[in-house]
């Protein structure tokens, strides 16, 4: 039973990673946006979770008392509710997250739009300290989320009872590989190669007609709408929301190391770095006993450490990760001559 | 009433001053090499361990162990530039990626080296209070001010009057003409990356004298010192006085009649008003 918790575990937390890493291609790899405020877009689908659906069903329900303050035992209530209605709790649950996936767009939109036409270093940080303020709102402002203690999202899987843990990780996984084929399908079409013109050479890109300003904007919102997707998925799934959990190292370093381990701008490569990576770290910590004894401090210190240095070798020998960059497939010309006859 | 805004004020001020030396190695290194340096905050958070160990273990006072940090942090600077930074030159996302990943390797390393609690050093021979009417300054965070105006003042002196300066200076403004007129560019570069980070073990030694070092106060430092760099707009030295005063008047203001968790909010929101409003910054070169 345990090995298969940990299977399942293992699933969800790859479903999570692969979503906001395939979301980081698609703005890093293949536009060339400095992305490092990944954790922005996750945190406002968490925050979304955090505020509507909770608050909705105690208005639907009639309950008096203040949703972050009377948390615990609202929660209690509304999850009793819910473990007896499917339909609500799937509405609910599908309502959440198209709402994240709005939020998720504006959030893009509104912290790349300062700095989109200024260099890329300018960019980097205004979208990082977009994601550090929205963190510190959040911890600080209780109505939001909580504050520092966090909240209690509602339970829309409720209705599974004992297979909750099993039914919630499928779902987030699905949802991962729905992404991929999505960001593929994007990224193997024209607009692809559009976005990998803007990245290699903005000027050419320009001279050609391309609306550098206009693309770049809307693949940061397509790119937060997904990120936004995964950081709700990981509220649900986790059943609550810390803001002081959703930290640079975890959920924008981490992402980045993924992606350069297995390749920028190549999607296939990025579903290897992803599981690459979890593997590697589920194997630290299993082995994290053994080495204690050694060590005198936490284990979990060395990790980063171990992909600091892990990040630096791989730009520094192979910076195009382990699988590199392919050119995008068209259309053969036999069936070029065929479309044309037809 | 008015007697607390010009408390909040002065010691705004006082504050600003001493964040102008925190930002100038970052300011240097964006400056010449046009690199964005995600490592700042980790590097003034490790000098400041830096400065514990040293006064620890050898007993010197905060305000002169600077001294035996200065140059390791340059040569670190230096090899950091020939060993990775080099490989990666003309690729900007590399560049700040591969920052990140030493800030990573910083953050744990400090972790592992110093605990997780808060490092604090007995008082320096700079001690007691100042009081101006019935607001109370200490005197360490005065010299602090003083230091730094001073250090702000050599480093302009440095970059305007000696060769290598205006060598830093002309690489910054055009790479190939410094080139052709016969600059070694890549020297200059591991120079300017040396300087930088070397620049950071002063502030560092002299915010120990008032100032505990924890493992997460490379957020502060780090995000703090990227707003006073847009603000002095990218890259311009003189600038970074009063970018860093309005700083640090903002961030009183907002903490003495807002809410002291808030005060990483107002730097942030300058921030973005600045890139969007002012993209050349306040005070940058027309």
């Amino acid at each position: 039973m345990a090995a298969i918790d940990f299977l399942l575990d293992m699933l969800a937390t790859v479903g999570v990673y692969l979503m906001l890493t395939l979301s980081l291609n698609l703005d890093s790899g293949y536009c060339g946006i400095p992305n490092f405020g990944k954790v922005l877009a996750m945190i406002a689908g968490a925050f979304v979770v955090a505020f509507f659906p909770g608050r909705i069903l105690a208005t639907m329900l009639g309950m008096s008392g203040d949703f972050v303050t009377d948390n615990a035992s609202m929660i209690f209530q509304i999850n009793s509710f819910l473990a007896s209605n499917f339909l609500i709790s799937t509405a609910l649950f599908i309502a959440t997250i198209i709402v994240a996936i709005g939020f998720g767009m504006i959030v893009g939109y509104v912290s790349t739009r300062p700095a989109v036409k200024i260099g890329s270093g300018p960019l980097a940080i205004t979208l990082l300290v977009m994601g550090e303020g929205l963190r510190v709102i959040g911890t600080n402002y209780a109505p939001l989320a909580g504050g520092s203690i966090g909240i209690s999202a509602p339970d829309v899987f409720a209705w599974a009872g004992g297979d909750r843990f099993l039914v919630v990780s499928v779902v987030v996984f699905v949802f991962s590989v729905a992404i991929f084929f999505f960001v593929n399908r994007l990224t193997n079409a024209p607009l692809g190669r559009m976005l990998r013109a803007v990245r290699d050479n903005e000027i050419a890109a320009e001279s050609l007609g391309i609306d550098i300003v206009g693309v770049k904007l809307k693949t940061m919102m397509v790119s937060s709408a997904i990120a936004a997707v995964a950081g709700a998925l990981y509220a649900f799934y986790s059943g609550a929301v810390i803001s002081t959990a959703y930290t640079r190292a975890s959920w924008t370093f981490i992402p980045w190391a993924m992606m350069l381990l297995g390749g920028v701008a190549n999607n296939v490569g990025v579903v290897t770095g992803v599981f690459t990576f979890v593997f590697l770290r589920k194997l630290i910590v299993m082995y994290k006993a053994e080495l204690t004894p050694y060590l005198p401090f936490d284990v979990l210190w060395l990790e980063l450490i171990l992909y600091g240095v892990m990040v630096i070798l791989i730009l520094m020998y192979r910076p195009e990760g382990l699988i590199p960059e392919k050119r995008t497939p068209t259309l053969k010309m036999s069936t070029l001559k065929k479309m044309q006859k037809t | 009433m008015l007697d607390v805004v010009a408390q909040s004020v002065i010691s705004g001020l006082i504050n600003g001053l001493i964040y102008a030396m925190v930002a100038l190695g970052l300011s240097v290194i964006y400056g010449v090499m046009d690199l964005i340096n995600f490592a700042h905050g980790e590097f003034v958070m490790l000098a400041m361990y830096f400065t514990f160990w040293i006064v620890s273990f050898s007993g010197l006072d905060q305000t002169v162990a600077f001294l035996p940090a200065l140059p390791i942090f340059f040569l670190v600077g230096v090899l950091i530039y020939y060993g990775m930074l080099n490989r990666t030159m003309g690729t900007p996302l590399s560049q700040i990626a591969l920052m990140l990943g030493v800030a990573m390797v910083i953050r744990s390393f400090v972790q592992i080296a110093g605990g997780t609690a808060p490092k604090g050093l007995p008082p320096s021979f700079i001690f007691g209070v100042l009081n101006i009417g019935s607001l109370a300054i200490s005197y360490s965070r005065v010299a602090t001010a003083v230091v730094s105006l001073v250090l702000l003042i050599i480093v302009h002196l440095f970059l305007t009057k000696t060769y290598t300066g205006l060598s830093m200076l002309a690489a910054s403004d055009d790479r190939t003409a410094a080139y052709l007129m016969g600059i070694n560019v890549k020297r200059i570069y591991a120079l300017a990356f040396g300087l930088g980070l070397a620049l950071v073990t002063i502030p560092a030694a002299f915010l120990m004298t008032y100032q505990h070092a924890d493992p997460s106060s490379y957020l502060r430092f780090g995000l703090l010192s990227w707003c006073i760099v847009a603000l002095a707009g990218l890259g311009r030295i003189s600038g970074i006085i009063p970018a860093a005063i309005i700083v640090g008047i903002a961030e009183s203001l907002v903490v003495t009649f807002v809410a002291p968790e808030a005060h990483s909010l107002p730097i942030y929101l300058l921030f973005i008003l600045v890139i969007w409003l002012k993209p050349k910054g306040l005070f940058g070169r027309k």
